[in-house]
């Protein structure tokens, strides 16, 4: 499975102009400041926002293609997309258990609510949150709701994992506990494979290369090591000085 | 314990503030007092009582339903459609809120009266509005839909779309998200929304009695009774009146609830 990136966008004040291949089998870590379009370039994977120009090709299947000129204009809905996500702030639906959370893709696929249940529970077995099933998103702990919204990204089996900041609603103790997680949900998972986050160190444990975007321009793209040793904007190098161990 | 050093609240704030609660409290405690209790039974299922209630509910439910058949999709445009003219269009949707009802009653008559813009051709589909129940349950509808559109707009402006993009990511359709999240969501605003309209039809005098007339059986609702009965028998007319105000205070306590379960 390959994922082929070249779109133009304008929202609001951000530019972005991205281009960039994923292959199966690695995970992109996509890096960069505030504002710089990462949650943007994960809402057009997903079909949350149509392109301005461009195409977005998953496994040779156009998912949005909008090219000037062209008569073969193509938009994929979100749901038709069959993305996992796991939202900067989860975005757990409140009024539903934490299994009903992770069933949901199920259900909404036409699958019989009871074997979705048992799917989902399977699922949360997996990243060790079943003893949580019967909870509201709100009384479980940020850890425990991390697991419960990885478990909902992945249960349907989707095609590309999107994982925007992860972990940075954790506190530093439950941070390593959970990427540890999620760093064993991602080698599990077959598809592509991307994460958004500004820190380094989960780029280093959880990445096999990495993408830097800055105000909607990839300013590096690589493996870890190069973009490491040889950082040419501020940003990375502001980065790598907070990291001298790395 | 703690104590907070709280600075004392002028005295002129806290007289007013007790007289403005008095004030609200005197007519309800007065009404208690004009009670006949011993014959409140008789008195409420007296045939007038009787009619009315009946009217009152079928009418109230017909006009709450109706204001939120239309209500609904309106709040929803207002809330999540951008167009030019919204702010006007929800202007135009609270008049009926603060138009005094006789006027809104003549304005139904102007437009649904026998010679009224609409009377031709609803007389041509053998139909005639005024001085029917149809017409009472169109007054109670007319003041009630900004109560509904208000509280829905709110509540679905509180709607966080994060839940409803994560839904559709997660390959539900529209009308499955719409099933599942959205309305689920509402829930608690819709409820308050329902149970203001449904008050305020309830309640509704000026518009029914200009527009519907004040027919025993067919137009007299228990406002409308509440009146007319206050010179004839006094004591049904009280009785009558401290049921509309229990009702209004089971409304107002269950809405309290409600929101309070919307907060946690």
């Amino acid at each position: 499975m390959s994922l082929h990136v070249q779109v133009k966008l304008r929202v609001g004040t951000l530019d972005m102009d991205v281009e960039f291949d994923a292959d199966q089998g690695e995970t992109i870590a996509i890096l960069g400041p505030n504002g710089a379009g990462k949650t943007t370039l994960i809402r057009m994977l997903a079909g949350l926002q149509p392109i301005d120009e461009g195409r977005i090709v998953l496994d040779g299947g156009v998912l949005d293609q909008c090219i000037l000129g062209a008569s073969e204009d193509r938009f994929v809905p979100p749901e038709q997309r069959n993305a996992g996500i796991v939202f900067q702030d989860l975005a757990l639906f409140p009024h539903l258990s934490a299994v009903q959370n992770v069933a949901f893709a199920l259900e909404a696929r036409g699958i019989r609510k009871r074997d979705a249940h048992i799917s989902a529970l399977g699922k949360m077995d997996a990243l060790g949150v079943l003893d949580k099933a019967e909870l509201r998103p709100s009384l479980l702990s940020g850890g425990e709701a991390q697991r419960v919204a990885l478990a909902r990204a992945l249960v349907h089996e989707p095609r590309m994992l999107l994982l925007d900041e992860p972990l940075s609603s954790l506190d530093a103790s439950t941070r390593s506990d959970t990427r540890a997680t999620l760093r064993e949900a991602l080698e599990g998972f077959e598809g592509v494979r991307i994460i958004v986050t500004h820190d380094l160190v989960d780029v280093i444990a959880l990445a096999s290369s990495v993408l830097v975007l800055e105000a909607g321009a990839i300013t590096h793209q690589g493996s870890i090591q190069e973009v490491l040793a040889n950082p040419s904007s501020n940003y990375v190098r502001h980065l790598v000085a907070q990291h001298p161990d790395i | 314990m703690t104590r907070r050093r709280v600075e004392a609240p002028s005295r002129i704030a806290v007289t007013l503030s007790l007289l403005a609660v008095l004030f609200v409290a005197l007519p309800v405690i007065a009404l208690l007092r004009e009670v006949a209790w011993s014959r409140l039974i008789t008195d409420l299922t007296s045939a007038e009582a009787l009619s009315a209630l009946r009217l009152s509910l079928l009418c109230s439910l017909a006009a709450t339903t109706l204001a939120a058949t239309l209500g609904l999709p309106l709040a929803w445009v207002l809330a999540r459609v951008e167009f030019r003219g919204r702010g006007f269009v929800r202007g135009l949707v609270l008049l009926p809120l603060v138009v005094p009802p006789v006027v809104a009653g003549v304005g139904l008559l102007a437009a649904f009266g026998r010679n009224g813009l609409l009377g031709g051709s609803l007389s041509m589909l053998g139909l005639r509005v005024t001085f029917t129940p149809i017409a009472v349950v169109l007054a109670e509808a007319f003041v009630a839909l900004p109560f509904l559109v208000l509280a829905v707009e709110a509540g679905i402006r509180s709607i966080d779309r994060r839940y409803e993009d994560a839904a559709r990511t997660l390959g539900a359709s529209r009308g499955f998200v719409m099933r599942r999240i959205t309305l689920p969501l509402l829930a608690p605003s819709l409820a308050a929304g329902l149970a203001l309209a449904w008050a305020r039809a309830l309640g509704e005098f000026g518009a029914t009695i200009t527009f519907a007339g004040n027919i025993q059986g067919r137009t007299r609702t228990v406002p409308l009774a509440v009146y007319l009965l206050l010179d004839s028998s006094p004591d049904v007319a009280i009785a009558l009146s401290l049921l509309l105000v229990l009702i209004c205070v089971v409304v107002l306590v269950t809405l309290r609830a409600r929101w309070i379960g919307a907060i946690r």
